[in-house]
């Protein structure tokens, strides 16, 4: 599903050049569900945010789905993007100005698709997640774990090919991780692949691959269970 | 959709109470203000526009060339005619005379004394668009003894009844009412409350004045068969001087020309430059008032945007998820302008509401009567609209596109959008805000400066304690007034009595022959008829000579007091009395008075003070005007005139007691003045509490965005002081420029001001070091609220959060 080769990512400054990826090669198939770790500064986040075409490679290929996207606009992208990508954020990301419902709504909005099919699928999703009885709250009613809850179902309401997650428990306590983490892997049972930057160990044993980065590269890779193709 | 961006906008709104507040009142104050001052504007330059033929409509005056020239808003008798026989391009003309003074009329029982009664041409429904309820037109004038009614009038005479065909008098003559027409809108050059027909005035009058190029004493307009250049047309003028009134000076030993000039409608209301003319508007507080309206709304859309840009700002991470989430740019744009108007709409319903409920307190300071349809003409609708569109777009479109085009993987990872550049365009507008707020402040405070002057100005005499009580015009009435006014005199209540109206503005001027090195010299030179108790009514003194005396038979005819203006003006310095003077003058180089000055008066003002001392010629006329002068003695003098109107209703019959005090009359030549000053002081404070309610939420903004650096300076030990300088500076520093770029506009601005008047107390730094002080003061209490809240702010609780 995701194929990225010779792949580099060089920030520069005036005086400073820093390299946040390092001719890195990654295959991730269709239905994975893989942990990346490492330090801070690693390039966990940098990894995360280019396969989540919100950023570009300096150099390298990046073929998602059998296409090279690294040329793409980002207009293109943008499309590709909503409506194959799910992010989940570590804070949440939820707009304060909408409804829990409108917060998950939203990624229908720009996806275009009619009211009334918005209005069912919103509905079974939030029912189905358990929060539905908070839909009509504002985040800021809500606890770390609700919102995070929140956000998940945001990430899968358009049914995306590729959830993306950037330390989903970071901001949570264990209770309430855990219970995000069996979301996700209930998500990823039903046959989303999921790519999950953590910090926690404890996390990362829900996947099924472990990549730990080290200098915008890969330091180890550690296959946990069987692939599931 | 829209109603999403609605949804949000308010959504905004509430989450920031005190933003949403100070942000969309302050707007809707400021529009309602500028809406206000614009309504004065529209009315001040629509005078006379209603007439379908206001394009063609001119108005006629003379410059009379003397000895020195006189400028008056006036013509002869035979101008219009001639013009309209002589000149194909004249359609028509009409006249107006003698409606400026006051006429007793006598509508059965009733006795009223009114103003604004002119003689006139029938033209006059054919030249202005006067409607009339009643009668016809074309004949309504034509007969003598005609009067047109005023639909105000009507009513006021013949309550209850049709006005049509009733019989009334004007002074001594009967009049018959031919007509009864609407009441012309407020804003017309010439104020009706009724038209007597031409015809009226006797056979000798048209014999007199219709062989006089002289006798200047009409308003006349022209109208045009098209539209023309008054300045191509005022060539022909001169033609037309050379062929008729020159012959006629030369023919009758005149030394003297005229110089005729035309003026298009629309501009005879700012025509101000004439003597013996209507009341007139002027340009330049056009202009300062205009001034005034866009700057109360710059700085309330100032603050608006200022809070619109402060708020966005804090939308990043929103921006950032709805990019991640597929929003494209255009999107982003589209939503957030669309709530940018959504929040402008909102201000400017409130605003206009705010302007038609504060309309009619805003008539009591301005002296206008306006109504509030005049919110819906085309032009306020219109100009409502473009002020929507662009309030809507610069507070909508700088957040939008600096948004829209954030990377969202910069936001979403927390990174602060650099805020240097929008941070220095903020501060400019602040500096806009608060120079715009000082001006006026000053502005006001110079004003006030000019206005206290004027009233402590020594005029010459004692303005206080003087009565001025109309007498009855008609001659049974008069006849039986003087026994009343020396029963009068026995009060002790009562210092003196004078028959003479008491001059307000000065009256006009009057052709003299004056001695001047030994020749007779023909000058135009203000007047006034007093008898020989207006001197001590009045309180002045004679520096020379005599007063005029009814022991002295030959005064009336044959004795003049002038001022010591005149007497140093004529070249007589010191040596004044005898001089010989002569006025009622005829062609052949006589005159019906001819005389020598008896005495000499200290010099007093005796026009307002937007004009110089003049020469003055006293005329003795011991028979009195309309008017009985009373200076009463000081303290409550309630007592005094209900006894003087007990007094009256025994002797007078039909015509009610109506009395004036001096004083109050005086202070109508500076109603303009008055009203320009009120309107400064109240828009000039609600400029103030915006800027600084402005100041107030973008400090907590500015504090809000630095509670970072805050924690850490507290941490590191800074005192409250410190920090709140740290926060206050660069305000202060905006402040102390605005206060050098305001002064010297207002400076310029004032000074320009102060040429209208004779008299000025010239440009008071310290009003303007006032000015600053105040603004600072009301500035420094929004810095002291927010230096308080940080000085018991815990900078644990603003680190913690990064």
């Amino acid at each position: 599903m995701i194929e990225l080769q010779n792949l580099s990512k060089v920030y520069r400054t005036e005086d400073v050049e820093t390299t946040a990826l390092d001719n890195l090669n990654l295959t991730i198939h269709q239905g994975e569900f893989v942990s990346v770790m490492g330090t801070s500064g690693c390039g966990k986040s940098t990894l995360l945010n280019i396969v989540g075409m919100l950023d570009r490679p300096t150099s390298g290929a990046y073929i998602f789905r059998d296409h090279d996207i690294s040329g793409l606009s980002e207009k293109d992208r943008a499309q590709i993007r909503k409506s194959n990508i799910g992010f989940i954020f570590q804070n949440f990301n939820l707009i304060d100005e909408l409804t829990v419902w409108e917060n998950v709504e939203l990624p229908l909005h720009y996806l275009g698709i009619a009211k009334s099919a918005r209005r069912e699928m919103v509905d079974e999703v939030l029912e189905r997640i358990g929060i539905a009885h908070r839909s009509r709250h504002y985040p800021r009613q809500l606890s770390g774990g609700q919102q995070q809850r929140v956000a998940v179902c945001r990430a899968v309401i358009a049914k995306p090919k590729l959830i993306l997650a950037d330390e989903p428990t970071g901001n949570l306590d264990s209770h309430f991780g855990q219970e995000v983490m069996e979301l996700i892997k209930g998500l990823h049972e039903t046959g989303t692949t999921v790519v999950m930057v953590t910090h926690s160990k404890e996390d990362a044993k829900y996947s099924e691959r472990i990549i730990e980065l080290y200098d915008g590269r890969i330091r180890t890779e550690n296959q946990l269970q069987p692939n599931s193709f | 959709m829209l109603f999403g961006y609605f949804k949000i906008a308010f959504r905004n709104l509430i989450n920031n109470k005190v933003y949403a507040l100070i942000s969309i009142l302050g707007l809707a104050i400021g529009i309602s203000g500028s809406t206000l001052i614009a309504l004065y504007i529209q009315d001040e330059m629509s005078y006379d526009a209603y007439h379908e033929k206001a394009d063609r409509i001119y108005r006629l005056t003379t410059i009379l060339d003397f000895n020195g020239t006189m400028d008056v808003g006036l013509t002869n008798y035979l101008a219009g005619p001639t013009l309209m026989t002589d000149y194909p391009e004249v359609e028509n003309f009409v006249r107006f005379y003698g409606g400026n003074g006051e006429a007793q009329i006598t509508a059965g029982e009733h006795v009223f004394r009114e103003t604004n009664f002119w003689i006139t041409d029938s033209s006059i429904f054919h030249v202005f668009s006067y409607h009339l309820i009643s009668g016809n037109p074309a004949s309504a004038l034509t007969a003598p003894n005609s009067v047109v009614l005023t639909q105000s009038m009507a009513d006021k005479y013949f309550p209850e009844t049709d006005a049509f065909g009733k019989e009334m008098k004007m002074n001594n003559t009967v009049l018959n009412v031919t007509g009864v027409m609407e009441n012309p809108p407020a804003n017309s050059e010439i104020p009706i409350n009724a038209l007597v027909s031409m015809t009226t005035l006797p056979p000798q009058f048209h014999a007199t004045f219709g062989q006089d190029w002289f006798r200047v004493s009409f308003f006349t307009f022209l109208l045009m068969r098209n539209p023309v250049d008054p300045i191509v047309f005022d060539k022909k003028l001169v033609e037309f001087e050379k062929k008729y009134v020159q012959p006629w000076s030369e023919a009758n030993n005149i030394v003297a020309g005229h110089e005729y000039s035309i003026t298009a409608m629309k501009e005879v209301h700012f025509d101000n430059t004439h003597e013996y003319d209507m009341p007139k508007g002027n340009k330049n507080h056009i202009y300062i008032f205009g001034a005034l309206a866009l700057f109360l709304l710059f700085v309330a859309a100032i603050n608006f945007i200022n809070l619109m840009l402060a708020q966005q700002t804090k939308r990043a991470k929103e921006v950032g998820v709805r990019k991640t989430l597929g929003a494209s740019s255009k999107s982003l744009i589209l939503r957030f302008l669309a709530e940018s108007f959504v929040v402008t709409i909102i201000a400017m319903i409130i605003g206009l509401s705010l302007s038609e409920i504060l309309i009619n307190p805003f008539n009591v300071i301005s002296g206008k009567m306006l109504n509030s349809h005049a919110l819906f003409t085309p032009m306020v609708v219109g100009t409502d609209l473009l002020i929507l569109l662009v309030i809507g777009l610069l507070a909508g479109s700088y957040p939008a596109v600096v948004l829209s085009s954030l990377k969202p993987v910069n936001v979403l990872k927390g990174q602060v959008i650099r805020d240097d550049h929008r941070g220095l365009l903020r501060k400019a507008l602040i500096l806009l805000q608060f120079t715009f707020s000082m001006f006026m402040i000053a502005g006001t405070f110079l004003i006030r400066d000019q206005i206290t002057y004027m009233h402590s100005v020594d005029l010459g005499f004692d303005r206080e304690n003087l009565v001025s009580v109309d007498l009855p015009i008609d001659t049974a009435n008069r006849r039986r007034i003087q026994p009343w006014i020396d029963e009068l005199k026995n009060d002790s209540r009562i210092v003196s009595t004078s028959r003479t109206s008491l001059p307000t503005n000065g009256g006009g001027e009057l052709m003299f022959r004056i001695e001047q090195n030994g020749k007779m010299e023909e000058r135009a030179v203000k007047f006034l008829f007093v008898d020989d108790e207006f001197a001590e009514v009045l309180g002045l003194t004679f520096s020379k000579g005599r007063n005029f005396s009814k022991d002295h038979a030959t005064d009336v005819t044959s004795s003049f007091i002038v001022n010591e203006k005149a007497a140093e003006s004529f070249g007589w310095g010191n040596d004044a009395l005898n001089k010989r003077i002569q006025w009622n003058l005829q062609p052949n180089g006589t005159a019906a008075n001819d005389g020598v000055v008896v005495g000499v008066l200290n010099d007093f003002h005796f026009q307002s003070l937007h004009n110089a001392l003049e020469p003055l010629v006293l005329c003795y006329n011991p028979n009195g005007g309309q008017n009985l002068s009373l200076r009463l003695t000081k303290g409550d003098y309630t007592n005094t005139l209900s006894d003087i109107e007990t007094s009256w209703n025994e002797v007078v019959a039909g015509v009610p007691f109506s009395f004036s005090f001096y004083d109050q009359d005086l202070e109508a030549n500076y109603t303009r003045e008055n009203n320009m000053y009120r309107i400064f002081m109240y828009f000039a404070s609600v400029a103030i509490v915006l800027a600084c309610l402005g100041l107030f939420a973008l400090l907590s903004y500015t504090i809000e965005s630095r509670r970072k650096e805050i924690g850490i300076r507290k941490v590191l030990g800074a005192g409250n002081t410190n920090l709140s300088w740290i926060i206050a500076k660069d305000f202060v520093y905006i402040m102390l420029l605005a206060f050098c770029i305001a002064m010297p506009v207002d400076y310029y601005l004032v000074k320009n001001w102060q040429t209208e008047f004779a008299y000025t107390t010239g440009f008071n730094v310290w009003s303007y070091v006032l000015a600053l002080l105040l603004a600072g003061l009301l500035s420094m209490i929004a810095v002291g609220y927010h230096s308080l809240k940080i000085a018991v702010s815990n900078p644990v609780d603003s680190l913690r959060e990064e």
